[in-house]
């Protein structure tokens, strides 16, 4: 198992990024980890995380044409790597080993 | 169709003074998001918290150095407001345009995405926040020590803090020389290093006066008395104007010279075989307590007194700071260089 340790707010970015495959950039990051949350998120956050993501080689990034929705700016297309493929995976095993045979998370709501 | 602008104020700023790689790509989410129907006040508050995070998270801090300025720049605007009978040597305006200086100085680092400068300037960044907490620990020692504490021991804090900061002022040039391999470029970081660590020590400084006049006024009770000045606020705030004066224009100019000697220092003392650099490690010291054994007794006589060799003493003491880091750097280099043991 990597040693990296995945923040939680990296996690759910690295999660998110994964849902929407083709489509992940900062908007629809943002809008999944705040459905989820149900809590406003900062675009300047998502973008910190990604950053730091994309320095351990977990994501990468390309950019796409600009749109005049956007006043002329570029979007920035987020994919998940085979690196950080793995460590999602890891934390999910990690978490999973947590998360069993806690009685108080037992069949809760 | 009319499609809606977000204010163009806070499109401006966050063009000017986004950091890293996305701080297009973050615009452009922002004015997409905007147009798909969020509010001014919630595009006004993402730009700025998008600003700040990017503060936050630079490693070189030249966004935070420009925020440095401006309070310390604040803190004398409201001392002086306080006191305005402080005003009238001329202290302030020196003080406004240094700090000018300093933040111009922020502003540039700040802008600079070259990898090489920005690799010196984040070891400028670093050894500039530890000589800011040894900065901070010595002034607050003098500050909160019981009056009247002994003079030895406020000698070996002034003499122990004023080494420290010259030893990593030298480290900074030194660190960045072996970043870059660029002397240019690691005097920049001991200007950085120099300009952090003011920036840092002088928050702090009037942070306290500002918080605890009534300490300062008691702190600076005899040369008050000396000076004939009836307001006593007034006093500590030009007293603080002159120490920031000093400190402004002093620790960059130590930070030219000792980034450049120790910059040098690393180039020659990179090519030494391992015997002679731990030989150096072993004489340096040497030639440090010697150097400082001069000065320390060139301390004790009347300046009309003192022996020529105080200059040799001065030089000895800033080759061997000069030397700490390169010395230090070169066999740990090598150490890591060496084969396993079989």
């Amino acid at each position: 198992m990597s040693r990296e340790v995945l923040g939680n707010f990296e996690l759910m970015v690295m999660l998110a990024v994964m849902r929407l495959g083709d489509g992940a950039y900062g908007v629809p990051i943002s809008r999944a980890i705040e459905e989820s949350t149900s809590r406003e998120v900062l675009m300047g956050s998502v973008y910190a995380a990604l950053e730091r993501l994309e320095e351990k080689g977990l994501v990468a990034s390309e950019v796409g044409n600009p749109t005049p929705e956007r006043g002329g700016r570029a979007k920035r297309y987020f994919r998940i790597t085979k690196k950080g493929l793995r460590q999602v995976r890891d934390t999910q095993v990690a978490l999973i080993k947590l998360w069993q045979g806690i009685p108080a998370l037992q069949g809760g709501t | 169709m009319k499609i809606s602008q977000p204010p163009i104020l806070a499109t401006r700023l966050l063009e000017r003074l986004a950091s890293g790689p996305h701080g297009d790509a973050i615009l452009g989410d922002l004015i997409e998001q905007y147009r798909q129907g969020r509010s001014a006040a919630w595009y006004w508050r993402q730009v700025l918290l998008a600003i700040l995070v990017g503060l936050a998270k630079d490693r070189v801090l030249g966004g935070m150095a420009i925020l440095g300025s401006l309070l310390v720049l604040l803190m004398i605007i409201v001392s002086v407001g306080r006191h305005p009978s402080s005003l009238g040597s001329g202290l302030f305006l020196t003080d406004i345009t240094l700090l000018g200086a300093y933040g111009a100085y922020s502003v540039w680092v700040w802008r600079q995405r070259g990898l090489k400068l920005r690799q010196a300037l984040t070891a400028g960044a670093q050894t500039g926040i530890m000589l800011g907490v040894v900065l901070i620990a010595s002034h607050a020692i003098e500050w909160f020590a019981p009056f009247g504490s002994s003079t030895a021991v406020q000698l070996v804090r002034g003499a122990g803090s004023t080494l420290l900061m010259l030893g990593l002022l030298g480290a900074a040039g030194s660190a960045a020389w072996q970043r870059t391999r660029s002397v240019k470029l690691a005097m920049i970081a001991g200007l950085w290093c120099g300009a952090v660590a003011v920036l840092i020590l002088l928050s702090f400084a009037l942070t306290l006066n500002l918080a605890f006049e009534a300490h300062a006024v008691a702190w600076l009770h005899e040369p008050l008395v000396a000076s004939g000045m009836s307001d006593p606020g007034a006093f500590v705030v030009r007293n603080s104007l002159e120490a920031a004066s000093e400190i402004l224009v002093r620790v960059p100019i130590a930070a030219f010279v000792l980034s450049f000697g120790a910059s040098l220092s690393n180039a020659w003392i990179t090519k030494w075989p391992r015997k002679l650099a731990v030989l150096a490690a072993w004489f340096t010291p040497l030639i440090f307590v010697a150097g400082a054994a001069s000065l320390w007794y060139a301390d004790s006589l009347q300046r009309s007194d003192r022996p020529p060799f105080v200059m040799a003493g001065i030089l000895a003491a800033g080759i061997a700071l000069c030397s700490a880091h390169p010395i230090w750097s070169s066999l740990s280099r090598r150490r890591r260089e060496l084969p396993p043991a079989t």
